[in-house]
């Protein structure tokens, strides 16, 4: 599905070039549970951005099915993020002016689906995620973990083939994180591959496939060892 | 583009600063506003004084003698003992020598109350007061007055106030006699009006004084009581371009006559009577009858609704000229040049043939162009001011706004971020920070409209340009709010700009 091949992405900070990935190389199979761990500043995140194509590598070649979608003009990224793509953030990152369910039907705008479709999907994602009584609350007025439901909502709203989360459970109590963590485990069990950064080794352990980055190298690679929808094999704690 | 909830969140961030949205607003519509007016105003001013300078009036160079321009300031004594220049019409000849003057003539302004008003009379009874007057009864009353009052005039006086009150009580309709004055209204046909009025009043013996003249039997009663006008020679007509829409203008050979004439102005020719017919008839005015001769085509100027007469101005001399000039007759001579770029020339060929006759600075003359555009220049200097304070309104205002929609596109580089990340286009992005730019600029420019109207109409009262100058106002309000809406594109331009990495910086 994904074939990264020498991605390169330094940072020019005025005199001196950081460079936050080298030579990076992968292959991520559709169906895959992929976890990346490593020390802060290892480029973890910087990978995550340029697998969303929220950032251009500096060198290398990003194959998305088989096309380089590097150079894609603006527009066409815009649209493989809001169609191919789900976004779950370590802080949320939901619209605080927008309710629950605003929040979820925000991307199908993007689709140009009309109102009444995005509402019904929308309300059916938050209740499936368990939040059917959330669905005109603020982001303020949910916990934490109700929050991060609504993200994965949101992620889910266009029905994408990859979920890319940057620390989901790191700003949540370890029951709540839990809870998320499942809802992650859960999806891949239904096709959708998973990309997870996160600094806790736990629940990086319990991915089918990990990957390690020092100083913006890979240094370990488990391996795309179980391949195929449904790589976690059991979920210890997913709630669904 | 459909409506999604990005722009509903916009619509929210716009309602969430409600103080900072409606000074935004506020300084827009300062801006748009003021900016609007000051181009109608400077549009106006330039309308105004282009019509204005147009006028035959300011390609005038205007004769008179030292007194008259200074007399204001003089001391009676010192006027009555003075004997000096006294102008005439002879003195149009100097035209003679000044090949650029186009037009001589005199034009005096008077006033002509209608009907036989005794100077000293008061209003004691306007013939004008006759709207009520059935024509039948007034004629049957009028036969009666006349002969008495056409050949005696000593008795008139008692036989009109008889006649009068009669005229009232018995053959004015019944309907109207409530509404008529008793003493108001002699017969429209035959009564000098003076006799009409307050009778007791006049000092006994001053009735031998004046003369009293009687209409033709059956000429109708003005219906207004006086008019304004001038008192002009011929050429008055040509140099104003006017012409008789009907019958005829009076020429120098009517002058010399010393015919008492009247020309109308056209509005003045529906109103003066009832029946809107006034060519050929005779009116009475300061104790002369004036037969209507002719009747002017409109102007659109003040001229449509006044009286012309001929001026009359034979060469004077001694107690005659010392008369007119105690009653300031007319002393003012007017030369108007065809060409307005040689007043400068013609006014000092005329003041070398005005000095050659009466002596050096014996007459004083004027040319009301130079006033007029010293004036204009005074204006468009003022304006020019005023415009720039008001654009400099638009300027400040639009920075600001610009500058505070800068700031928040700074604030809102994380939502920009996850926008992007959940699928909106630099150009989506662009589009939604652009509609919040635009609300605002909307919301000035509907306020700024207003306020134009009422800042426009109080300038230009202000400055003496009257009129609401819709076309150049509407200009204006475009013209800032595009301003406004192009300052507010850089903004938007910016927020879109914000990389969609932003989403998942970690603070």
């Amino acid at each position: 599905m994904i074939r990264l091949s020498g991605i390169g992405k330094s940072y020019d900070l005025g005199t001196v070039q950081v460079a936050a990935l080298e030579d990076v190389s992968l292959t991520i199979e559709r169906g895959e549970y992929v976890s990346v761990m490593g020390p802060s500043g290892s480029g973890k995140s910087t990978l995550l951005n340029v697998l969303g194509i929220l950032e251009k590598p500096s060198s290398g070649k990003y194959l998305l099915e088989d096309h380089d979608i590097t150079q894609l003009p603006d527009k066409e990224q815009a649209r493989i993020r809001n169609r191919h793509f789900g976004f779950v953030f370590q802080s949320f990152n939901l619209f605080g002016e927008l309710s629950a369910l605003e929040n979820v039907m925000l991307p199908m705008g993007y689709t140009g689906a009309p109102f009444a479709q995005r509402r019904r999907r929308a309300m059916e994602l938050l209740d499936r995620l368990g939040l059917k009584e959330r669905l005109h609350h603020l982001p303020a007025m949910m916990s934490g973990g109700e929050q991060q439901r609504v993200a994965i909502a949101r992620a889910l709203a266009n029905q994408p083939d990859l979920i890319l989360a940057d620390e989901p459970t790191g700003n949540l109590p370890s029951e709540k994180g839990e809870q998320i963590l499942g809802i992650l485990e859960d999806l891949n069990r239904q096709g959708t591959t998973v990309v997870m950064v996160t600094h806790n080794d736990e629940q990086g352990r319990r991915a089918p496939r990990r990957l390690r980055l020092i100083d913006g190298k890979i240094t370990e690679d488990t391996g795309a060892a179980l391949s195929a929808p449904g790589a976690v094999q059991s979920a210890p704690g997913a709630d669904r | 583009m459909s409506w999604g909830e990005d722009k509903r969140m916009v619509l929210r961030w716009i309602a969430g600063r409600p103080v900072e949205t409606l000074l935004l607003v506020f300084g827009i519509s300062l801006g748009i506003g003021s900016t609007a007016a000051g181009i109608a105003l400077a549009g106006r001013a330039a309308e105004e004084s282009g019509k204005i300078l147009s006028s035959t009036r300011y390609r005038e160079i205007v004769v008179t003698v030292r007194e008259n321009a200074e007399e204001m300031d003089r001391p009676a004594v010192v006027r009555l003992t003075n004997t000096n220049v006294i102008l005439t019409t002879a003195d149009l000849a100097a035209r003679g020598e000044v090949p650029d003057v186009r037009n001589a003539y005199v034009a005096d302004m008077t006033n002509l109350p209608f009907g036989n008003t005794p100077d000293f009379g008061g209003p004691g009874g306007g013939p004008g007061g006759g709207p009520g007057a059935a024509p039948g009864g007034a004629s049957t009353s009028a036969t009666a007055a006349a002969p008495g009052t056409a050949e005696a005039a000593a008795p008139g006086a008692a036989l009109a106030a008889a006649s009068g009150t009669q005229g009232a009580s018995d053959f004015a309709p019944p309907d109207d006699g409530g509404m008529m004055p008793p003493d108001g209204d002699g017969p429209p046909g035959g009564m000098p009006e003076g006799q009409g009025g307050p009778d007791g009043q006049r000092p006994p013996g001053m009735e031998g004084r004046f003369e009293e003249v009687a209409l033709p039997e059956g000429t109708p009663t003005p219906a207004i009581e006086e008019a304004r006008g001038y008192q002009v020679s011929p050429e008055f007509f040509s140099a104003w371009n006017m012409a008789a829409a009907q019958g005829s203008l009076f020429t120098i050979q009517d002058i010399a006559k010393g015919e008492p004439l009247l020309v109308l102005g056209s509005k003045l020719a529906v109103t003066i009577y009832e029946d809107g017919k006034p060519l050929g008839r005779q009116i009475l005015s300061r104790r002369q009858l004036y037969r209507i001769t002719g009747i002017l085509e409109p102007t659109g100027t003040d001229y449509d609704s006044m009286a012309f007469v001929p001026a009359v101005m034979a060469e004077l001399s001694g107690r005659d000229a010392f008369a007119r000039r105690f009653e300031r007759f007319n002393t003012t001579l007017h030369f108007a040049v065809a060409d307005s770029t040689r007043l400068e020339q013609a006014r000092s060929q005329l003041e070398s043939w005005f000095d050659a006759k009466y002596g050096e600075g014996k007459v004083v003359i004027t040319v009301p162009r130079a006033e007029a555009e010293a004036t204009r220049d005074r204006n468009g200097r003022l304006v020019t001011v005023i415009l720039f304070l008001a654009v400099s309104a638009l300027l400040i205002a639009a920075a600001n706004v610009t500058n505070i929609l800068f700031g928040r596109a700074l604030r809102k580089r994380r939502s920009v971020g996850i926008l992007k990340a959940l699928g909106a286009s630099d150009a989506a992005v662009f589009r939604l920070f652009f509609l919040e730019a635009a609300l605002i600029g909307a919301g000035g420019a509907v306020a700024g409209t207003v306020l134009s109207v009422v800042l426009s109409l109080l300038m230009q009262r202000t400055m003496g340009f009257g009129g609401l100058a819709a076309g150049f106002l509407a200009l204006g309000v475009a013209g800032a709010t595009v301003l406004v809406t192009a300052l507010e594109v850089f903004p938007a331009l910016q927020a879109a700009r914000v990389p969609a990495a932003e989403a998942i910086r970690y603070e």
